[in-house]
This record gives C-alpha cells, sequence and structure tokens, in this order.
C-alpha cells in the first residue's frame, strides 16, 4: 500500500504516494529526478548518497522516504540554487583540486555542511572525524581537508560582516 | 617582443587551470552512467554462478519469464556473435555457456520492467550444475594433473628476461639477501559502481552510455558479441566515478548492448556494490621469490626473481602484468645481471585484471624491501645504497633498453634526502611504547603500453566563429586528462584554455585515443592532440601569412588573433581566417597521431624497447607504530615524483595524494578475501582518519618526446608509498613484514620478533 | 538491490506500538534507526511482513538527567544526541565516547542506543560502558513494564532476553558513585571507522586508594558482551597498584573468549583484552581520583 507523504526537498514542497519499502534514495533520484544525490554502496560505509534530514546528515540509501512526511530534505542541489554564485563550501573545493572524479562529491559537501552548521571553526582532526563516513578514492582527502577549512574561514568572515552592519 | 617570449607569456602549461566539469560535479547537474536512463528503460540483471567451478547442465527460464513484468531471460545461446570478449586474450564468455568458472560468473540475465522484477524473475531461473574441482592456488593450477579451468590449460602466460650473467654474479657477490614476498588481493573499490543504458538510435546503431576508461574498445567487443560492424555500436563515456583499471574490462557494457539488441528497447543496468565486488576484476595476488647480490661497496651486481601471478578465472589484463612486473622487477636501479621469470596462472578466484600500476606496485614493495635489507648487511644507509644504484642517463634497464633523456630518480632522491635525514635523527625513546621509523620507497615506471603499438588519436578544429574544437577519444575518469588536453591545445594555439571546445570519448564522434591506463593519456593522447594543433596551427598561419601578405615567420598568434611581431600594425582573427579557408575549400580539421617508439620483448631473453619513456619517483613515509596494539599510524608522506613536465601542478598534486592513499590501503589494510568480502564493511579503504599530510615535490626532467615534455603520474603515484611504509615499519621495529597488508596480526608478530632483536621493552 | 516488500506502520505512541507488535508477532520488524536493520533486509537476511517505525513515538526519544537519581536516556535517542548531551559529557563520558567512535556520522544521525543494544552485536559498541555502569533498561508490552540489567539482557548474537511483544523503552544509568570513574576503550582492526574487534567498559570507586568497586566489561570477545568477573573480583578491595592492575588485565585476557574472524584472531584479541582493560582502568582511576 502507498503512503502518503509531504516533504520539502532544498525548500520546494513534495506530495507524493510512495510505497513503504522505498529509500529516500530512490525517491530523490528516481521520481524527483535529482540525480545529484549518488549512491555508492547501500550499506551506509561510502557517504554518496549523504543528504540533510532536517539539517542533520543522513545516508539516504538507509532512509526509507515514508519515514521523511513532514520533514526537510537539503541535497546538493539546493547547496547554491540560483546556480550563480557558489557555496562557500564549492568555492573551496574548486579553489584546492578537492575533486577528481566528483562521485563523491555532493556527498561530502553535504557532511562538510553539517560540520559547519555545528562550527565554523574545526580543527583539521575534526573535520577529519566528521567526515570519516565519506569516502573517496581518487583525491587521498588532502584537498578536501584543506578545501573545509577554507570554507569555514570564509563563512566566519561572512558571518562577522553580517554582525557588523 | 619575439614571437617564442610572446609564445611563453601565453602558455597556460604548468598552471593549474580549474578542471573542467567541475561546476556540474558541485551542484549535483553532472551526469554519471546511474544517472542517464529515462524513466521508460527496462531493467537488466545478471544472475552469476555461486559456484566456482562448474559444469551447466541446464538453464530452466520458464519460472522466471512467468513473472509478471519480465520481459525476457537471456542465456548464452541468445548470443548473436561471439560469445567471448577480453581486450587481450578473448577468453571470457559474457554468459556462461557450457561451464562456470568462478563465483560470480554471470550465467543469465533477465529483463523487466524495474529493478525489482527484475530480481525476483532472476530468483526463478533454475540452473543445474555439476560441479568440477576447484584451484584456488596458482601453483597447483600448474601443476600436473591439475583440472584445466581454460581448455588451452591453465597457464595465462610467461614472461622471462635474461642480461649478463646473473649465475656467476652470485658467485661473486659480497652480500645477497634472498627473500618470498606475497601481496593479496585488491579491490579497486572506485565510488561510482558500473552502471550504464543503451538504445537504439534513429540510424538504427546502439548507443551506449557507460562508465568507462575505454570506449573505442569496449565498442569493438561488443560488435562482436552481437556479430556486428563496430560502426553499428557507438559508445558513449558518462562521467565516470573512478577506474582505476577496473572498467577497462566489458563491466556492464556487453549485457545492456544485447539486451537492447534483442529486445528493441532501452535498457539500463547498474551493479550493486556488492555484484561489484563479485565480478568486478582486482589486483593481482603476486608471490615473489626475490634474491639479489651486491658487492660491498654497496653495488648491485644481479637478482634473480620469480613471480607467479594468480590471475582468476579470465586473463582480462592479466598478460600485461605479467610482462610489467617482469620488466619493472629490478625496480629503478641499474642492475647489470638479471635473470626474471614472471608465470601468471588460471585460477578460479575472480577474475584479476587492471589495477594501477599493472603488477608494479606488488613488485616495488618486494625490490624496496631488498634494498634496505642489503643497506643493513652491508652497514650503508637506505638512501645511500639507492643513490649508488638508481638509474641515471645511459644506464641500461633489464630488457637493455637505453636510457637517453628524461631519468629524474636521482633527483627525486636528492629531492627527499633532506627530509629523509631529518626524520631519521629523530630518535625513539628506549621506554616508548610508540615507536618512530621512516622508510623510503623508490620507483620506474614505463608509460603507455609495453612493447606494443599503442596509438592515440586526435582532431582540432578551428570553427568559423574562430572557436576551436577538440576531438578526443580519451576518457577522462577524474584523473584530469581533458583538462591537460585543453591546456596542451590551447597553448599551441595561443587561446585561453576557455576558448576550447573539448569532444571526447564518444566513439561516435570521436577516434580512438586508445585506453586511459597504463599512465598513458598525458604522454600519448597529449602528442596526439599537440599533433593535430600544430597541424592546424601551421594552417592558420599560412592562410594569415596570404590574408596580411607577411612573412609567415613573423606572425604570432594571441586571443585567437594573428599579429605580426615585424612592427606592421596588422592582425586577423581566427574567425576572419576561417571563413576565408572555408570558402576556398582549405580544410580546417587536422587530425594528429602518435605511438610511442618501443619494440616488442624478445621472448626468450625479454630484450627490447618497451616503453619510449619512464616516470621516477622517491617517497618517504614517516610511521609510528603502537607497540602494544599493533597500530600503525603514518604521520607523513613526503613524496618527489618526476613527471617530466606537470603541465597541470594542482593536477599533478592531485594524483600524487590519491595515489598516496591507495598506497597507504595497500600497505596497511586492504585485502579481499574472495568469498567473504562482500561490500565496503569488509572492505576497508583509507578514511580521512587515516591519512596523514602528503608533501608533493615536483621534479621536472623534461622528457623530449613528451608533450612540452610531460610523462605520467597516475600509476606512479601509487608505486613507492607502500614500500616506504613497510620499510618504515621495519625501520621502527627492527623486524620486516613480508606479506601485505601489514594488518595488526602481522605487525604485532614482527613486534615480537622485534622485541628479541632490538631490547624495547615489550611490558605494559 | 532493492527492499524486499513490507507494510509500514508509523504509531505515534507506545502503546498503539504494542499493539501492532501483538498482531504482527515475529512477522514484524522494529525501526529504531534502520542502520543495520535496513542492511539486513536489502541483503535478504531479514523478510519481515511489517515494520514499525518508533521515531514519532516522542516519549522515546528524551534523554533526562538527575544527579540523586542518575540518568535515563531514551531507547529512541540517536547515538548523535548521546555524544553530545552536556550531562552525559560531563558525568558519563565513556558512554559519550562508545556512541562517539561508532560508525560515522551519518549513522550516527540515524542510529539510536536502543537499537545499538537490541541488535545485541557481540560487538555493539555501546554495551561495554554501559554494563560497567550498572545500565538497567526497560522493556514494555501491552501487559507489562518490566526492567533488565544490561548483564541479563543479552542472550547470544542477535538475541536478547526481551520479548518478541516487548520494546524497548529506555535505559537507565545510576549516578556513578563519588570517587569513581569510567573508561571506554576499543581497537579496530583495520582502520578508524571499522566495527570494534575488541572493546573494553571499565567502572571503578577508590577509596584511600583502595579498589572498593570495579566492574569491567569486554565487547567483541564472546558471543555476547561478558562481564570480565574473575578480574574484577581479583582487583576488588586491592590497594591501587601497578602490578594489580597488569594482572586483572591479564585475568581479563584469560576469562575473555574470543573467536577468529576476517577482523582478527582469538590470539590477538585475547591480547588486546589485556591491553585495553589495563587501558580502560588506568584512565577509569585518573577519573576517580580527579573528583
Amino acid at each position: 500500500m502507498k503512503h502518503h507523504i509531504n516533504f520539502k526537498v532544498n525548500g520546494d514542497d513534495y506530495s507524493l504516494a510512495v510505497d513503504p519499502w522505498r529509500t529516500l534514495n530512490e525517491v530523490i533520484r528516481e521520481d524527483l529526478n535529482l540525480t545529484g544525490t549518488k549512491l555508492g554502496c547501500g550499506t551506509g560505509d561510502c557517504g554518496a548518497c549523504t543528504v540533510l534530514l532536517d539539517g542533520r546528515s543522513v545516508s539516504s540509501c538507509l532512509t526509507l522516504a515514508v519515514s521523511v512526511n513532514g520533514k526537510s530534505v537539503m541535497t546538493v542541489e539546493g547547496l547554491a540554487p540560483s546556480g550563480e554564485e557558489l557555496h562557500p563550501i564549492q568555492e573551496a573545493l574548486i579553489q584546492t583540486g578537492g575533486i577528481q572524479c566528483g562521485f563523491c562529491t555532493a556527498g561530502m559537501e553535504m557532511s562538510a555542511l553539517n560540520l559547519l552548521n555545528q562550527t565554523l571553526s574545526p580543527s583539521e582532526t575534526e573535520i577529519k572525524s566528521a567526515l570519516s563516513g565519506n569516502l573517496c578514492r581518487c583525491t587521498g582527502y588532502n584537498q578536501i581537508v584543506e578545501a573545509i577549512s577554507m570554507a569555514a574561514d570564509k563563512m566566519r568572515d561572512n558571518a562577522a560582516e553580517k554582525e557588523e552592519q | 617582443m619575439t614571437a617564442a617570449s610572446i609564445k611563453e607569456k601565453q602558455s597556460l602549461i604548468g598552471t593549474s587551470v580549474p578542471r573542467i566539469g567541475v561546476d556540474g560535479k558541485l551542484n549535483g547537474k553532472a551526469l554519471f552512467s546511474n544517472d542517464v536512463a529515462p524513466k521508460n528503460s527496462l531493467w537488466v540483471k545478471a544472475l552469476r554462478s555461486e559456484l566456482a567451478h562448474a559444469k551447466i547442465e541446464s538453464i530452466d527460464i520458464k519460472d522466471a519469464l512467468n513473472t509478471p513484468g519480465c520481459v525476457a531471460i537471456l542465456t548464452a545461446q541468445d548470443i548473436p556473435g561471439n560469445n567471448s570478449f577480453g581486450i587481450i586474450n578473448k577468453d571470457q564468455p559474457l554468459l556462461a555457456g557450457s561451464k562456470v568458472r568462478f563465483v560470480g560468473d554471470p550465467v543469465a540475465l533477465a529483463v523487466a520492467i524495474s529493478e525489482d522484477v527484475a530480481e525476483l524473475a532472476l530468483s526463478k531461473i533454475h540452473v543445474t550444475y555439476t560441479e568440477l574441482a576447484s584451484i584456488f592456488d596458482p601453483e597447483e593450477s600448474l601443476a600436473p594433473g591439475s583440472p584445466f579451468i581454460h581448455e588451452k590449460g591453465n597457464l595465462l602466460g610467461k614472461r622471462l628476461i635474461k642480461k649478463g650473467a646473473p649465475e656467476l654474479a652470485f658467485e661473486k657477490a659480497d652480500v645477497i639477501i634472498e627473500r618470498t614476498y606475497q601481496t593479496t588481493c585488491l579491490e579497486h573499490a572506485y565510488l561510482e559502481p558500473d552502471a550504464g543504458y543503451a538504445y537504439f538510435d534513429s540510424d538504427g546503431k546502439i548507443v551506449i552510455y557507460a562508465s568507462t576508461q575505454n570506449p573505442h574498445y569496449d565498442q569493438a567487443d561488443v560488435a562482436s558479441l552481437l556479430g556486428l560492424e563496430a560502426d553499428r555500436v557507438r559508445i558513449i563515456q558518462t562521467n565516470t566515478g573512478g577506474g582505476f583499471g577496473s572498467k577497462l574490462d566489458l563491466n556492464t557494457q556487453g549485457f545492456l548492448g544485447l539486451a537492447c539488441y534483442l529486445l528493441k528497447k532501452p535498457v539500463r543496468m547498474v551493479f550493486s556494490r556488492e555484484e561489484a565486488f563479485l565480478c568486478t576484476s582486482k589486483r593481482h595476488p603476486l608471490k615473489i621469490k626475490y634474491k639479489s647480490a651486491a658487492s660491498k661497496d654497496g653495488r648491485l651486481l644481479a637478482i634473480d626473481v620469480k613471480i607467479m601471478g594468480d590471475t582468476g578465472a579470465y586473463a582480462s589484463y592479466g598478460l600485461a602484468v605479467v610482462s610489467r612486473s617482469a620488466i619493472h622487477a629490478t625496480g629503478p636501479y641499474e642492475v647489470p645481471n638479471v635473470s626474471i621469470e614472471s608465470v601468471f596462472a588460471y585460477t578460479n578466484n575472480p577474475i584479476a585484471g587492471a589495477m594501477r600500476g599493472f603488477g608494479v606496485p606488488q613488485v616495488a614493495f618486494a625490490h624496496e624491501s631488498q634494498m634496505d635489507l642489503l643497506a643493513e648487511a652491508l652497514g650503508v644507509s637506505p638512501l645511500e645504497i639507492r643513490r649508488r644504484n638508481a638509474l641515471r642517463l645511459g644506464s641500461t634497464t633489464a630488457t637493455k633498453q637505453e636510457l637517453t633523456a628524461s631519468v629524474g630518480i636521482q633527483t627525486c632522491i636528492e629531492a627527499i634526502a633532506p627530509h629523509y635525514e631529518a626524520i631519521r635523527n629523530k630518535t625513539n625513546s628506549k621506554d616508548s611504547k610508540k615507536l618512530k621509523g621512516v622508510g623510503l620507497g623508490c620507483m620506474m615506471y614505463g608509460i603507455g603500453n609495453t612493447g606494443t603499438q599503442n596509438p592515440s588519436t586526435a582532431q582540432v578544429e578551428l570553427q568559423s566563429n574562430g572557436g576551436i574544437v577538440l576531438y578526443s577519444g580519451a576518457a577522462d575518469i577524474g584523473q584530469g586528462s581533458s583538462t591537460v588536453l585543453i591546456q596542451i591545445v590551447a597553448t599551441e594555439l595561443g587561446v585561453g584554455a576557455e576558448k576550447i571546445t573539448l569532444v571526447n570519448a564518444d566513439t561516435g564522434l570521436t577516434t580512438s585515443a586508445g585506453a586511459t591506463s597504463a599512465s598513458r593519456q598525458t604522454y600519448i593522447s597529449g602528442n596526439a592532440a599537440l599533433d593535430a594543433a600544430r597541424k592546424l596551427k601551421e594552417a592558420i598561419l599560412t592562410e594569415a601569412a596570404t590574408m596580411l601578405k607577411a612573412n609567415r615567420k613573423k606572425l604570432y598568434m594571441k586571443n585567437g588573433n594573428v599579429l605580426d611581431s615585424s612592427g606592421v600594425d596588422s592582425s586577423v582573427s581566427f574567425e576572419q581566417i576561417a571563413n576565408k579557408a572555408k570558402r576556398e575549400g582549405r580544410p580546417l580539421k587536422w587530425q594528429g597521431f602518435f605511438d610511442p617508439d618501443t619494440t616488442p620483448l624478445d621472448p626468450e631473453t625479454g630484450q627490447g624497447k618497451p616503453y619510449a619513456t619512464f616516470a621516477f619517483a622517491a617517497q618517504i613515509a614517516e610511521v609510528e607504530v603502537d607497540i602494544l596494539t599493533a597500530e600503525v599510524t603514518v604521520k607523513k608522506i613526503i613524496a618527489a615524483h618526476d613527471v617530466g613536465k606537470a603541465i597541470n601542478p594542482e593536477s599533478v598534486k592531485g594524483q600524487i595524494y590519491g595515489g598516496a592513499a591507495m598506497g597507504l590501503g595497500f600497505a596497511l589494510m586492504e585485502e579481499f578475501i574472495p568469498g567473504k568480502t562482500v561490500s565496503l564493511k569488509d572492505y576497508h579503504i583509507p578514511t580521512f582518519s587515516d591519512m596523514p599530510p602528503v608533501e608533493c615535490l615536483i621534479i621536472e626532467e623534461p622528457e623530449p618526446t613528451g608533450p612540452f615534455g610531460a610523462k605520467g603520474v597516475g600509476e606512479p603515484a601509487l608505486i613507492p608509498t607502500a614500500p616506504a611504509i613497510l620499510n618504515a615499519i621495519a625501520d621502527a621495529l627492527g623486524s620486516r613484514i613480508y606479506s601485505l597488508p601489514a594488518n595488526l596480526e602481522r605487525v604485532m608478530k614482527a613486534i615480537h620478533s622485534g622485541a628479541s632483536k632490538m631490547k624495547f621493552r615489550l611490558n605494559q | 538491490m532493492r527492499l524486499p516488500k513490507f507494510e509500514y506502520f508509523e504509531p505515534e505512541t507506545l502503546e498503539e506500538a504494542l499493539r501492532l507488535l501483538a498482531e504482527w508477532r515475529e512477522r514484524v520488524c522494529v525501526l529504531a534507526g534502520g542502520t543495520d536493520v535496513l542492511v539486513k533486509m536489502r541483503n535478504g537476511r531479514l523478510k519481515p511482513g511489517a515494520v514499525i517505525a518508533l521515531e514519532r513515538i516522542s516519549s522515546l526519544n528524551g534523554i533526562g538527567f538527575d544527579l540523586r537519581k542518575g540518568l535515563t536516556i531514551g531507547a529512541g535517542a540517536k547515538l548523535s544526541d548521546v555524544t553530545s548531551h552536556p550531562d552525559i559529557l560531563r558525568y558519563y563520558p565513556a558512554i559519550a565516547r562508545a556512541a562517539r567512535v561508532m560508525a560515522n556520522v551519518q549513522v550516527r544521525n540515524m542510529g539510536t542506543i536502543g537499537g545499538n543494544l537490541c541488535n545485541a552485536a557481540p560487538s555493539a559498541e555501546n554495551a561495554p560502558p554501559l554494563m560497567a555502569l550498572g545500565a538497567v533498561v526497560t522493556a514494555a508490552s501491552l501487559e507489562e513494564e518490566r526492567r533488565i540489567t544490561l548483564d541479563d539482557f543479552f542472550r547470544g548474537p542477535g538475541l536478547t532476553a526481551m520479548k518478541p511483544e516487548e520494546i524497548m523503552t529506555s535505559i537507565f544509568v545510576p549516578t556513578p558513585p563519588a570517587n569513581s570513574g569510567a573508561s571506554y576503550q576499543r581497537i579496530s582492526a583495520r582502520c578508524g571507522v571499522d566495527i570494534a574487534a575488541v572493546s573494553v567498559g571499565a567502572m571503578i570507586m577508590i577509596e584511600d586508594t583502595v579498589c572498593r568497586e570495579v566492574r569491567i566489561a569486554l565487547g567483541a570477545v564472546a558471543p555476547v558482551p561478558m562481564r570480565a568477573l574473575s578480574a574484577e573480583a581479583f582487583l576488588k578491595e586491592k590497594v591501587w597498584s601497578e602490578e594489580f592492575l597488569r594482572e586483572a588485565a591479564r585475568i581479563s585476557a584469560d576469562e575473555s573468549r574470543p573467536i577468529s574472524d576476517v577482523r582478527a584472531s582469538l590470539e590477538f584479541r585475547k591480547q588486546m583484552v589485556a591491553v585495553m582493560t589495563q587501558r580502560a582502568l588506568e584512565e577509569a582511576y585518573g577519573r576517580a581520583i580527579k573528583r
């Protein structure tokens, strides 16, 4: 039996009937056509499918779509919705060269955002431990750590500027 | 200003131009192989053998076909063409016909309206097998009386290399070190599981979108499986989420082609992570018996190396690994007397194929351990023994190839030397429960395929709007070849990178650039693109000279214009040139070609020129070993790589960082145990927390035949890391590990044998 | 691989959940986070007719602390809430640590402490420190509510003392006695995010350098998380010393009952029980004398 769910994705309201055995990953990729969120393992070990659910990072492959009724999801497509101005995390990833094949990138961005939502001055160790659920086989991580640190600085500066105004 | 100095200013070579395509990867719009299929596509799923070796008696598909929503069940007898594929040896059936040879061998396909219906249908296929004796060890496989896995027998291939008189040299040697090294089966663990989509286009061609490293090979083998001419199949590479060698094989392409061809409907397929683990190729486990001889003054006199490889059920790239592991067994050292034998056998293990380095990471573990053991026996430092033996200009390799240019190993060693000495001078306190160690790893790597033609082609076209289009078959799988090719062409034509439109890795629009493997795309396809750009440049300058009525030699290109450097204030734009040439019917699309200068190896002695150029590297790893828990922490890696010329330094660094991570996994944690390793829960690759800072030292010993002097770095990046880490562990403990990975158990054993020698206290 | 088909319920009260459970019995699977259950369903090891998700039962999700009584963690509390709760960080650092070293951020944002315990993996990270601190779980059915000490809770890999009609509602941990300290130590076989190959939770209470109370719990070295009772007995009423500490660690290794598997061999695990026990006791002692 399909369940009717209402939820937000990147600020937009969706109202869908879904089979309860479908994962959030399947529904956002197949029904909403938001294929930026990837599926890398299906067991919660690689982080490629990471999205924010009510502001917290979760594996969309281990989240039942039916369970997000009334909740708010953010995917990579919501990070810089206008497409004109990049999010500081995105800007920093370009600057440091932290992207190679790009398959892990969306999940990395979501996990980085989850961290930076909690602190804008993460130490290197904090960055590494916060992102250890996101595997990358190409970059060796060095440039991603650098990017997140750079993004944190930028976001802190932006926040300080806002305060001054 | 001279034309030359202007060109220098305009050059994009050595600048870290941002990767093309990063925007889509950042905002989620980039389409990967599982993102392209439209909703109406049918789903293809493969039924795979659960037995390692068995005769197929019958396949009953009746129940499966009756599954509501199941459109077709396909077996070997439905394959219209030649049911065997493989990049070197065509020994692998797309669907097993008479027998299965490993757990994971595909026997049937279900095609259905959804993924879950396809899965359900698969569960209703009844296969009757007669089990056959299985072999899981390569030596056993080659023993007399072993059952045959393939009709031709169980030997995949053999490579012999002979140089000088090793027996005599061993007799005269002051020191002989003989050890056996064992490496294990490894999984590539690229982040994107294999997937693809196929449909018939309006011209009746089968178009296959796939995650691939080698679209033109895919095209040929899919066509052969279907009994079609190659041009009836078009392969388009999607964004590819890493490959590392495994996406050189046909993983989904053949299945998609077959289902699409037979059903005349759009089809899609995606491997689960578990399926990718089960059935895609692995790194060859090698057993390496290594005997080295040296003189008192620390010079290598001879080596005798016997390599036994397990290639699993099918050949894939196995033969390439047979040869490459043998050729590289000396490491980056000059060895006057050499006897190397490399023998690989089929077994009923998973298929071993190409994985970043083609056997060289395995042999580097052996040769670098041997160098440290020799140094210890001779009482010289590990650094010094490498200095004394490293290849230099004029040296000859094991295959008697004389090195005439771009031999950067000495420079690499000198670049890391001060770092090495600095770390080495830190000492361990006697009571410390965490012992520090530092290790060296050096390597050489032949760029391109071994002793065989491996050409690349490219076209560069000037369009009537003045824009430039580069056509290349090269698949960028994340390593950055597309950006490098653009930099090369843009520089040659004096325009910004943004002026170049790249069309790549689409067999319908590009000609073959060969595989993205063997670290060959920068060197070989870079040269092909450069060749095409040069020809176009000549054509443009010729047109411009006529139009400007100028001396052709005084002309130069800048920002899409041709200008006169002789002081005459006149210029003509690419657009004007294009229009004139077009009107007058002169060609504006030029073909480039490059095939490295190699010769085949002699079958008896292995002598020849297998590669046109070699990359070199030296790395240091600093480790800390907790002697109570055997936990190894890598504190730092310093990597010096001779890349000829770093066309895009950030990309070169990216390769080195990523290679170091893969090398660290190879050294400490990665092990694929057939039947036990099922998912990423069991197969651990390094995470953020495992990776230390990596410092890159880019060394540029220009390669005269390379595009702007460049060679390659993709595989070299990984090769020295594991040897450096293993040597560092041995340095810390005074006891050495000979089998990879150096997991907790092995490190603990080394701690105990080290404790008796080094007298560090094990008491808590 | 897709999930098998099932019916789905999302009760908002415990009673509603218990009624569904009574109705479906063995054919139902309770979802409390799902990071383990969904993996098992995906690879075909679990095929429930129905799934009851507990997430919307807000009474199960809270964390409360009363200095006089102790800590009550709702069985549905997310692991990330456990690791960041100020009272847990202050009074129960060993519990916070066990939850923090589990898997990765995403899994901790989904997984619950009750789910981890009910899963009853031999390596369940949260079990050793909770056992060492004398935790008691509450299980509810339509008929009754009963308390089970964590010592009695685990019955085998994947098996617990809970009845099919019961749902775990909370975990109670008494306030640690004065002059006590606790610690959680673990080693994983291959890298940071792997399942623990050996883990140890320890609690000790020190009075005038005498070890008055001691509890040691071992994870991943027996079919169920277990107490190291002989080691505890040895250490009890002894004056704290390096020598006794080492001996207790050795006894603890002796009484562990590990197996060899892909993660570690029996011998290595026994060795690590000693090292981890010693480290846990050392840290617990350090915390005890600081209080």
